[in-house]
């Protein structure tokens, strides 16, 4: 009966060493509705290495979010930028204008948001808007298309597929609209894929399932990944490398092996001896 | 030992939904003892009926059927003037700090109104003892004049807090207390609440689905699964040595926070079903690796295991047998 307590040693993961799809640098601003226009985000600096899973690690405020926002260029139009830039693919994506952005908005970098169900359209089935997605980014035929989302269902092990395209967001449980929005990110085949706090009011069984079925899309295409959470769980168990945000500024970043096994800074042993409460009580 | 300060028998609660009217079953046949001064932690994912739980033991939920006793005295037939003496004795803390204070109130009117209602102290009084209250949930006189939006999140759960313990409560139920707040200020809420337990000898039903938490604060815990409790037993034994699958199921999903290491999943198939129109079965049958046939045919209850302990699951017994010895 113990045997479910017993830990039992992972795989050593090795980190990926490829080259930064991504480059934050130095990325700065506040708010403009704030009274004192105190800075939101302090120069920001990180990079994603091409095929590996980065954690943004942080709590309410940190600026995690904010940070990936502004990747995609959908940050609150009330956000000002004071410096900085973000290079994908070698191309700043702050200088580019809004047609360059739609063309790589869902097509070569997606993002999945944390509560699905308000990310779904309410009055469409979910396969019509997987499939608005392919018709958009690549094209396909009305035909074409629906077949996708039947694919797509299927990636994210949605049980009965052909059935469920057909249904409405409200039809789907939380745990299965979450699938739903990891299928409608991967559908155009992404170079980056960034999951704002994916598992957050998931419940604990259903969050172990998606965090299993995150790890194995990723690790199965290479596909580079971004996961921000506050939850240094699933940071153990799914990624490679961690970045630790608080109050907008990056405190520590390295391999997670490093962040997890020797924190070098107080924040993040703070935030280890929190979640290591279960372990160690 | 000394008798329950709050004895729930028998509870049960159904709402009648949709078209043609069907039956949801969202407290099925719940029994449970809380302590003076002792903490039980009611454990369950969402659709568990914990809340429901926390509400139905208040009457803010009229139970459908069952006995709710509080230090020996049946309060389920007690009419509305009798309840409002009695919620002397009970007080609730909520979810969520944002929705539960009146955002039109300062800190001190929030306090005071019970003070004025249920002791009916007069205006000096009241004025001591609000300042007694704020400082001990660590907030200072200066917050007593602010309002709901002035207030950090871990202040305003303070301000709940200090409000429950008005009246001097003998029981406390928190329903999810710490889950809007982040780790670094649930650390401080929970520190808090535990000072506060053992200064005021306080009983606390502790609604949560936070395993962290529950291992943190509580002294036992009951599992809920589709409105029933599938197991209860002292905390570190549940925690050591669940023996209900959906126990081990749920405690073995946490992920941990170290690096190298992964738990061997215990796994359920599939998600947790609607609670209408259930079948009398076992609830996880649908879903569980141990499920035998009479698993389907009758719904299982509670097994004492040893003094301290009770367990609803006939297979799992029956295993945990044929391997002790």
């Amino acid at each position: 009966m113990s045997a479910d307590a017993a830990v039992t040693p992972a795989a050593r993961r090795r980190a990926p060493a490829g080259d930064a799809i991504l480059e934050i640098e130095n990325y700065g601003g506040y708010f403009s509705t704030s009274t004192d226009h105190a800075p939101t985000l302090k120069g920001v600096t990180y990079s994603l290495a091409r095929g590996a899973i980065t954690a943004i690690v942080g709590e309410t405020g940190s600026g995690k979010s904010l940070t990936a926002l502004s990747v995609l260029q959908i940050q609150p139009a009330s956000f000002v930028r004071t410096s900085g830039r973000i290079l994908f693919d070698g191309q700043d994506l702050t200088e580019l204008d809004e047609q360059a952005l739609r063309g790589i908005r869902g097509a070569r970098i997606s993002m999945v948001f944390q509560d699905a169900r308000a990310a779904l359209n309410p009055v469409f089935t979910v396969g019509r808007q997987i499939a608005d997605v392919c018709r958009l980014h690549q094209g396909l035929s009305r035909k074409d298309a629906a077949d996708a989302a039947v694919a797509a269902l299927r990636l994210v092990h949605i049980p009965d597929p052909e059935r469920r395209v057909r249904q409405y967001p409200h039809e789907f449980s939380g745990g299965m609209a979450q699938r739903v929005m990891i299928a409608m990110a991967l559908v155009c085949q992404p170079e980056l894929l960034i999951l704002d706090e994916p598992t957050t009011g998931l419940d604990v069984t259903i969050q172990a399932e998606i965090i299993a079925l995150i790890t194995e899309l990723c690790r199965e295409t290479e596909l580079t990944t971004c996961l921000i959470t506050h939850d240094l769980g699933v940071v153990a168990e799914t990624c490679d490398y961690a970045v630790v945000m608080r109050r907008g500024e990056v405190l520590e970043k390295g391999t997670c092996e490093q962040v997890l096994t020797a924190p070098r800074h107080e924040y993040t042993q703070q935030l280890l001896a929190a979640s290591r409460l279960v372990e160690n009580a | 030992m000394n008798n329950p300060i709050l004895r729930v028998h028998g509870l049960r609660k159904h709402f009648e939904v949709g078209h043609p009217r069907k039956r949801l079953n969202a407290i099925d046949d719940v029994a449970l003892d809380l302590f003076p001064g002792e903490t039980l932690a009611v454990v369950g994912e969402s659709g568990s009926g914990k809340s429901t739980l926390a509400r139905c033991i208040v009457r803010l939920i009229e139970p459908s059927a069952g006995e709710i006793e509080i230090d020996g005295r049946s309060i389920t037939r007690l009419g509305s003037a009798g309840l409002a003496r009695v919620y002397r004795h009970i007080q609730l803390v909520f979810q969520d700090p944002n929705s539960s204070l009146n955002p039109r109130m300062t800190v001190r009117q929030t306090i005071e109104e019970p003070l004025q209602l249920q002791l009916k102290m007069g205006r000096r009084q009241r004025a001591a003892r609000s300042r007694e209250l704020v400082a001990m949930v660590g907030l200072t006189d200066e917050h007593l004049g602010r309002h709901p939006h002035q207030l950090s999140g871990g202040q305003r759960q303070r301000v709940g807090i200090a409000r429950a313990l008005a009246t001097e409560p003998r029981v406390v139920i928190l329903d999810e207390p710490t889950s809007s707040l982040d780790v670094s200020v649930r650390g401080q809420i929970l520190e808090l609440l535990q000072h506060l337990q053992e200064t005021l000898n306080l009983a606390y039903l502790f609604i949560t689905h936070d395993l962290q938490v529950v291992r943190r604060v509580s002294h036992r815990v009951a599992v809920m699964y589709l409105g029933g409790i599938v197991e209860q037993g002292r905390t570190e034994d549940v925690f050591a040595d669940p023996i209900h699958p959906y126990t081990r199921a749920l405690l073995s999903a946490a992920p941990t926070a170290q690096w190298g290491v992964t738990r061997q999943r215990f796994r359920l198939a599939g998600e947790i079903p609607s609670p209408i129109d259930l079948p009398d079965a076992c609830r996880l049958a649908g879903r569980c690796p141990l499920a035998e046939s009479p698993c389907h045919q009758a719904k299982p209850t509670l097994v004492p295991v040893g003094s301290h302990r009770a367990v609803a699951c006939p297979p799992a017994l029956t295993l945990r047998q044929s391997l002790v010895g």
